[in-house]
């Protein structure tokens, strides 16, 4: 018997006998309930690595293709035009005309959509029949949904860099896409970054919205423990400091990015 | 002035008086649980309506309905006095530390989904397979006893992981016999097929609020009267008949 | 004056607004290597426009351009092999504010021409040497003065083993006490041998280094000769009203 379990049979027999419990012995029950007992803790660990894996590679996703989508977005890709003769230079020019213009409807598509929809027509209709393992669906889902919003926030980043530096990669011979990737997307980054926070803070608190397709992240093992203690309340509150852990943890390594890159161009 | 306090104050009694008349409880309760609790023509249906409004009868107070999600009606009826779940809540050790419940008044047993041609039979088949249930139902219990906590997967309603199983996320589906009959008869999906396994479902009980012994008290006094009056046998002929005849 | 020709440019138009305003009005010019040329003339007359079109930063509307044989206005070019070996420097510096200095000068060399890290930075050194910033290799732009800057933009172009130097106006953004260092900068490069381009406003400048004046005025070349030519004895009347205001 551990001294937890100690502690918590008289206050189990007091509860049981419609004793008054005091304000501490109430709190204990609370936690000695949705914590302690059956090692419930663990449940919660559980959830907050799952929380933290979907989080961490729908972000992953979210930044990569949102990227590649604010890039398609912007006005020297939509206007680029080929007037050569080379017919395969010709076809790519149409391709690349379809992709700027399936990315605005893209980021209209997922921004003016529910996140939850999205959830649930990837988990049953595009993985229908198939055994998918739901952290990938929580990834494929989230990210897609995140890369919208991360595409209109880069997109200003990248707006946001003065024209001159295009030029002055491009006069030393950079490719239109190399002077994106090492001259303007750094730069927009630093500019992008405080509202990427804000972004990347929305979206671990929306992953408790794959708790819908019974993933047991954070929101969901709160709502396991719920079920079985019939506590009112107590779990949430745990799920909800255990949120705000990341997201403030996440906040601090931003700032720090963000000093660092202040820092290095005073 | 005078008379005008005065005035006030004798209405003020007279509606205190006309609401110990007739004292009104809510219940609160999920109605997508046929045929438990179920929404039919916009009215309210089930054994666990036509119970509870004749155990307000017999008790002398009247019901407000109130549908809510199933794990919010926990939470109204610990912090509302006046409200109590009828919802086919399962009565665990662990959750009369939170809520009273009343005497159980059904254990309808459990039964098992799977997709026909599984070849599924025992509870033993069962070990290691990904057992679908609602959360927080005797069913999530049973199929956490069997499978264990990691591959038991729980819903937040028995519809959801008949979907997992129809698109071969899971092995199986337990739930509650009548439910599981009375909603896969509306489903009309002829490649699940229903298994009794004889699995142990736990007793049904109706939530009353801690603070509130008194209508406890009533509703249990009410339920020893009502089943020596044979109302159970009349609402199981009412509520459970056609699976009777599936059977 | 019969070295090989560098940059050839004939019938060279610019349109801007769909026509509307005619910046280039067919210009036709010869640049051979080690010439310098200095393009002056009134604001808004096209000579920034004319400078631009050269490494194709802007696409010219009509016209050719041969940059050592090859025609750079036929989409078929690869720009971007040509732009290499066409150094050049901008009014505003436009440094990248993300790197150090080192760094503003190594990063084309190693990604575009392939050269070992170590290589790049130790011909950037020596560049850095020449132009006495060597003990700001490691700072970032913005610890720099705008004469330090320009410097910086200048050697940042010469890492590249340019044929040819185009310079956009590149002391007209610097304090006056800031214009020598740069202007020492360039003098010293011509004197290097180095093919120039120059859009500027010093009169200075043009009439001790140019080997060649161009007087752009509305979009077409008024008048070109020697500085001496210029400067002394303009032959046409919008010359010699241009350099009465500035001189």
């Amino acid at each position: 018997m551990t001294v937890f379990e100690e502690w918590w049979l008289p206050i189990k027999a007091m509860v049981e006998n419609k004793e008054p419990l005091t304000i501490f012995q109430s709190f204990y029950k609370e936690i000695y309930m949705n914590v302690l007992q059956d090692d419930r803790w663990r449940m919660y660990l559980d959830g907050l690595w799952i929380t933290l894996k979907v989080s961490f590679f729908a972000i992953l996703v979210g930044t990569i293709l949102g990227t590649i989508l604010a890039v398609l977005r912007l006005p020297e890709v939509t206007e680029l035009r080929y007037k050569g003769k080379n017919p395969l230079r010709r076809a790519g020019d149409v391709v690349l005309r379809f992709l700027c213009w399936f990315a605005k409807f893209y980021i209209d598509l997922m921004r003016g959509t529910p996140l939850l929809l999205q959830v649930l027509i990837i988990y049953y209709g595009v993985f229908g029949q198939v055994r998918v393992d739901k952290l990938i669906v929580g990834v494929i889902a989230c990210g897609l949904n995140s890369s919208a919003y991360v595409a209109e926030i880069v997109r200003g980043g990248i707006m946001s860099v003065d024209r001159g530096q295009t030029e002055a990669g491009r006069s030393l011979g950079f490719s239109g896409p190399a002077t994106m990737l090492w001259i303007i997307l750094p730069q927009a980054a630093k500019s992008a970054l405080p509202s990427l926070c804000n972004e990347f803070i929305a979206l671990i608190k929306e992953t408790s919205i794959l708790s819908y397709i019974a993933l047991t992240e954070l929101t969901k093992a709160g709502d396991y423990i719920r079920s079985r203690t019939y506590s009112a309340f107590t779990p949430y509150i745990i799920s909800g400091i255990l949120y705000l852990l990341m997201t403030l943890i996440l906040t601090k390594l931003i700032g720090r990015l963000e000093r660092r890159l202040r820092n290095s161009e005073r | 002035m005078k008379k005008v306090i005065a005035i006030l104050v004798s209405l003020m009694m007279l509606a205190s008086v006309a609401m110990a008349a007739a004292e009104t409880i809510v219940v609160a309760f999920n109605p997508e649980y046929p045929p438990f609790e179920y929404v039919e023509n916009g009215e309210y249906m089930g054994y666990d309506v036509d119970l509870i409004k004749a155990i307000a009868e017999k008790a002398g107070f009247d019901v407000e309905f109130e549908a809510m999600a199933f794990d919010a009606v926990i939470s109204e009826v610990m912090t509302k006095k006046d409200t109590i779940g009828v919802s086919g809540i399962s009565i665990t050790e662990e959750r009369k530390l939170n809520v009273d419940f009343s005497e159980g008044y059904i254990n309808a047993g459990l039964i098992v989904v799977i997709k026909d041609g599984s070849g599924l039979a025992t509870a033993d088949d069962l070990k290691g397979k990904k057992i679908g249930a609602q959360l927080g139902t005797t069913s999530d219990f049973a199929a956490e006893e069997i499978t264990g906590r990691e591959n038991t997967e729980t819903y937040k309603t028995f519809l959801d992981a008949i979907k997992d199983l129809q698109g071969n996320k899971l092995d199986a589906v337990i739930v509650d016999k009548p439910v599981g009959m009375a909603l896969l008869a509306g489903l009309a999906d002829d490649s699940l097929i229903i298994v009794d396994m004889g699995l142990q479902a736990d007793w049904y009980g109706i939530e009353v609020n801690k603070e509130n012994p008194e209508l406890l008290e009533k509703i249990n006094n009410a339920l020893k009267e009502l089943e020596a009056e044979g109302f159970f046998e009349e609402l199981a002929v009412k509520y459970f008949s056609n699976e009777e005849a599936a059977e | 004056m019969n070295a090989e020709i560098i940059l050839s440019v004939k019938d060279l138009e610019k349109h801007f607004n769909e026509g509307k305003l005619k910046a280039l009005q067919g210009i036709t010019t010869e640049i051979r290597r080690g010439e310098v040329v200095c393009v002056i003339g009134p604001s808004g007359s096209g000579k920034s426009t004319f400078l631009r079109c050269l490494n194709l930063l802007e696409e010219p509307t009509s016209g050719t351009i041969l940059f050592e044989g090859t025609d750079i206005t036929d989409p078929t070019v690869d720009i971007n092999l040509h732009r290499r070996k066409i150094g050049m420097v901008f009014q505003h510096f436009y440094l990248f504010p993300h790197m150090t200095v080192l760094r503003n000068m190594t990063i084309a060399p190693i990604k575009l021409l392939g050269k070992d890290k170590a290589t790049a930075e130790k011909e950037a050194m020596a560049l850095l040497q020449r132009v006495n910033l060597a003990d700001r290799a490691d700072a970032y732009p913005s610890q720099l003065s705008g004469g330090q800057k320009q410097r910086i933009a200048i050697v940042r172009a010469l890492c590249m083993s340019p044929d040819v130097m185009l310079f956009d106006e590149p002391t007209s953004a610097l304090d006056p006490e800031m214009v020598g260092e740069v202007l020492d900068v360039m003098k010293e490069l011509a004197r290097s041998g180095m093919t120039m381009v120059c859009v500027t406003h010093e009169m200075g400048f043009a009439r001790e280094v140019a080997d060649r004046v161009l007087f752009i005025d509305e979009g077409k070349i008024v008048e070109e000769g020697t500085p001496e030519a210029i400067f002394s004895h303009a032959q046409e009347q919008r010359t010699r009203d241009f350099l009465n205001k500035v001189l």
